[in-house]
């Protein structure tokens, strides 16, 4: 009998043990096919890096697109990843402070969390990640580019142990990859975009440092020395193109037509307007009438002397014209200006209709506003939504310097956060910084697809090297994607891959990117990695 | 005293796991699992009063019977419907803990038969973990459902006998979700949001009948039928963790109804009485999934982002068959061993994370022993297999519980392969009298 419980009970306690087991279902294994993983350098700007919400911190620096690769890596074979790890906060960074979504739309702020007070220790490479934010593709050669922090402080701070004048393109140099990718370009298009144009075009007259980089001149000469650095160990890897980042939610949050104003506002705006301008085209009228009777006044009298010392007609108005002309001529037009001026303004407003220029004032400034108004230059406003009033160059054709903004121009999101949308200042005309116009538009497209030819060029003459086409990405975005339970749209605030400022990503989004990597990967190389499921990263976080 | 031990036992006990197929748990006899879960027709003891009322007329004896069965159970995910995935989830299930007790008593000189029984014939206590690819759909669920069953047995002759009785169920269900969606808590730290859903079940009623025909000597032939319990849970508790933006859409103090049938089983089965020593059976069981339509949380205060749920479920009638048998080695010791199939009410493309259920075998042994004539001590083991089951996107898109639609997807299911197994050993002791 005791035989049987002891029996009994081994039995028991064996199955018992075994029964921990979950289940085993027979997973395909990973293969890293033809690449070698083992040392993988991710070469690019802020979106390398993983910045989001305008800064550079922990948390999103974890979930950067190259580690999210790296670690799907890693589970095919062990390989070391580092970072150039920055503490809590890092650099300071954007959060949604308050939201109230029983209001449409959305009533939304947001507020700042400082930066980490170790942010700018420096840190001793090799780093695996070398994600710069800010820097762009004419940048990478430049010796000193990190040697203080006001320059670079991201670059800065990854200068541990070496010289302050070494070049990102030394580094990487220093550190030959076995495999890469590379996504840069992005800030040779974006410090002009973001400035509404304003930095300018490298060699055009008054561009600043953040001006379009010339592509023949500056990026492709700067890109060649770098890919020459990546592969010169043999390395196999996937170059990035740019994306149309004026389609980021930077530069597509608020529309063109995005004032939207009641009846009784829109009646106050028209009203403002016509008479701005009607008292702005009156003053110029006055005074170009004015101006013209001085002018007149001292020709003829010029004239009038010469016919009476003997002169012909035809001498005369030679005479006359080149004492207009002439510093003392000037001058006494300057003085009659003077006196026709004092004679006009010093008349009250219902004694002017009695002054002899009074109808000419009247038939040019008649004739101007309805000049403005065939040319569309008074603004106008409806109820509902409205295009913004821009500020323009002053030109003959708009001599006002202002109009409302047409279709397929774009108004930065930096106008919201400079409080350029809200209250009267809505109604206001907006500096050229927070508008991109069509030309700047075309201009920013024209570089960013002269950027992506030389960057295709690189995989088509090279089967070591593999393209992912950003732009496919962002557009499947902005269609909507519908992946792992989780709806992802370019939208901002809501749409879950764009970060608070607009242009970076999420590490939602950053899943995005590292996914359709993977997918490049391998399709080009035999591999097989698995993708990584975008509902483990997070989207923009709510208070 | 006595009513503080019912509500302990309670608390200990209620946390039964899947099991049987969809969320039948049949646990209800050791001597039975022993032999593959042959219950409507063998020789009648205590545990007769559950599988086949009819049976308990035979009883030569009173008895008070208790058992116990702790669920070892695991399932185990992989996303095979995504190239390349090799992401793989694991269940860290909950020891499930079913139990029953049985009294039977009636006078040496009369054909009836009085008894009750307390039993867990459904549950199920799953945990994904939450952070496992489809937490959105479920982290944790606990079904505990407990039935008490007063009922009676009539002996007309000594080859037939009939019984019924009439049950109460009570129960509760909690599950947990996550919300993809994160909220910011201290300072910079944030995490995920999730909502809790807890309730307990109104009473409900059902009945048990059955009868058991002895045609000769050698043959023993049950039949039995347990209705459908529809169980209720009216005015459940919500909770949802959500970030503090979003409260206004998510009241405090909000209930849920809902409610989840407990299907009918009709049960028939023969024994074969070989000799002294060997008995050999068969059963077949209909379990009436087709019950189970949908899974409804019916909010009592809805909102722009709280809408009433309906997940469709649509389960299949079920079957299952058991072969088993039980050899006497000595006059007080039986060895047993079974084998049953058990068909799954989950149709392609409606397989859940609370049950990804696929047809399993029951593989049993056993052993019983009498120290003496007023005890009998039962001990049986239980390893259930699951192939594994694909459930692709064709097929969840088919069942309308998948949408992709890339503006506004939605699932009620998680595509890939599922795949469990469950161990359970366990044992009873009844007294005779």
């Amino acid at each position: 009998m005791k035989f049987w419980i002891k029996n009994i009970i081994y039995l028991l306690s064996t199955l018992v043990v075994l029964s921990g087991c979950n289940p085993e279902i027979e997973v395909p294994v990973p293969s890293k096919g033809s690449v070698d993983f083992s040392n993988y350098v991710a070469v690019g700007n802020s979106l390398t890096a993983g910045y989001s919400d305008n800064g550079l911190y922990a948390d999103g620096q974890s979930q950067s697109f190259p580690s999210l690769i790296a670690g799907q890596m890693h589970e095919i074979s062990m390989i070391e990843f580092r970072q150039p790890d920055i503490p809590g906060n890092g650099s300071g960074y954007v959060y949604v402070s308050s939201l109230d979504l029983t209001t449409n739309p959305p009533a939304v702020s947001f507020g700042q969390f400082t930066e980490d007070p170790n942010w700018l220790n420096q840190i001793d490479g090799p780093f695996n990640n070398m994600g710069v934010p800010g820097i762009r593709v004419k940048d990478i050669t430049v010796n000193g580019y990190g040697a203080i922090p006001q320059l670079n402080p991201y670059f800065y701070r990854m200068l541990g142990g070496k010289s302050a004048t070494t070049s990102y393109l030394e580094m990487v140099q220093e550190n030959p990859p076995t495999f890469f990718t590379s996504w840069l370009g992005n800030n040779d298009v974006l410090g002009y975009a973001s400035s509404g144009g304003v930095a300018g075009i490298t060699g055009a007259p008054i561009t600043g440092l953040g001006g379009l980089t010339n592509p023949t001149t500056e990026f492709k000469p700067s890109y060649d020395a770098l890919i020459a650095a990546l592969t010169s160990s043999g390395a196999k890897g996937v170059v990035v193109t740019i994306p149309d980042i004026t389609l980021t939610p930077f530069f597509t949050r608020i529309p063109w037509n995005g004032l939207v104003l009641d009846a009784p506002t829109a009646a106050l705006a028209n009203q403002f307007y016509q008479i701005s301008i009607d008292t702005t085209v009156q003053k110029g009228v006055e005074q170009q009438v004015i101006f013209g009777a001085a002018t007149q006044q001292v020709y003829e009298s010029a004239y009038q002397q010469a016919i009476d010392s003997g002169a012909s007609d035809g001498e005369a108005t030679a005479i006359a014209e080149n004492f207009v002309a002439s510093e003392d001529g000037q001058s006494a037009i300057a003085e009659a200006n003077d006196i026709i001026s004092l004679s006009y303004y010093g008349l009250t407003e219902d004694q002017r209709p009695n002054h002899p220029l009074y109808p000419a004032i009247q038939q040019n400034k008649t004739a101007i506003m309805a000049q403005l108004d065939a040319a569309g230059l008074i603004p106008e406003f409806n109820e509902g939504p409205n295009p913004f009033v821009i500020e323009v160059p002053i030109t003959q054709e708009n001599p006002l310097g202002l109009r409302q903004m047409a279709a397929g121009e774009l108004v930065l999101l930096s106008a919201q956060l400079g409080g350029q949308l809200t209250g009267q200042a809505a109604l206001s005309p907006k500096p050229d910084q927070y508008i991109l116009t069509t030309e700047e538009v075309k201009n920013i497209n024209d570089y960013t697809a002269d950027f992506n030819d030389i960057i295709r060029d690189f995989a088509s003459s090279n089967p070591d090297i593999a393209l992912l086409e950003s732009n496919e990405a962002l557009e499947d975005v902005r269609d909507g994607l519908w992946q792992d339970g989780v709806n992802v749209t370019a939208d901002y605030l809501t749409g879950g891959a764009f970060s608070l400022d607009g242009v970076h990503l999420t590490p939602r989004g950053y899943a995005i990117i590292a996914n359709r990597i993977i997918e490049v990967i391998n399709d080009n190389f035999d591999a097989t990695i698995s993708p990584v499921n975008i509902n483990n990263y997070r989207a923009v976080v709510l208070p | 005293m006595k009513k503080l031990l019912t509500t302990s036992l309670l608390i200990v006990f209620l946390i039964p796991l899947s099991f049987g197929s969809g969320y039948q748990v049949l646990l209800q006899g050791n001597r039975t699992i022993g032999m593959g879960n042959l219950g409507v027709m063998m020789h009648a003891d205590a545990s007769s009063l559950f599988f086949n009322p009819g049976a308990m007329g035979f009883m030569d004896h009173n008895s008070v019977m208790i058992g116990f069965n702790p669920i070892f159970a695991g399932n185990t995910y992989w996303d095979s419907q995504t190239e390349n995935s090799h992401y793989e989830a694991n269940t860290d299930n909950p020891t499930g803990t079913p139990f029953y007790a049985y009294g039977v008593w009636g006078l040496k000189e009369s054909n009836f038969k009085f008894g009750i029984g307390v039993v867990t014939p459904f549950g199920s206590g799953v945990n994904w973990g939450n952070s496992w690819a489809g937490r959105d759909l479920l982290s944790e669920l606990t079904l505990r459902v407990i039935q008490i069953q007063p009922t009676v047995a009539y002996k007309i002759n000594d080859k037939l006998s009939v019984g019924g009785g009439v049950n109460v169920s009570l129960g509760s269900v909690k599950l947990i979700r996550t919300i993809l969606l994160e909220q910011r808590n201290e300072g910079s730290n944030y995490s995920e949001s999730s909502v809790t859903l807890d309730g307990n079940a109104t009473s409900s009623f059902g009945y048990n009948i059955g009868l058991l025909y002895a045609p000769c000597q050698k043959i023993d032939i049950g039949i039995s039928y347990r209705s459908k319990v529809d169980m209720k849970i009216e005015n459940g508790s919500t909770e949802f963790d959500v970030p503090s933006s979003l409260a206004p859409f998510f009241p405090e103090g909000n209930t849920f109804d809902a409610s989840l049938p407990l299907p009918s089983v009709f049960s028939t089965g023969l024994n074969y009485h070989f000799n002294d020593q060997l008995d050999v059976g068969v059963q077949f069981d209909w379990v009436g999934w087709s019950a189970y339509k949908s899974l409804d949380f019916d909010f009592r205060e809805n909102t722009p982002r709280l809408e009433d749920t309906s997940s469709p479920r649509n389960y299949e009638d079920s079957w299952v068959l058991h072969f088993g048998g039980e050899y006497k080695l000595e006059s007080n010791i039986q060895l047993r061993a079974g084998i049953y199939f058990d068909t799954t009410p989950v149709q392609d493309g409606y397989m859940t994370a609370e049950t990804p259920d696929n047809n399993r075998i029951g593989m049993t042994t056993g052993i019983g022993y009498s120290p003496n004539d007023h005890l009998q001590i039962d001990v049986s083991f239980l390893y259930i297999k699951a192939a594994k089951r694909e459930q692709t996107i064709a097929q969840t898109i088919a069942a309308g519980t998948y949408n992709p639609d890339p503006k506004d997807g939605s699932r009620d299911v998680l595509p890939g392969s599922y795949k469990l197994n469950a161990f359970i050993p366990g044992f009873s002791v009844a007294y005779k009298f």
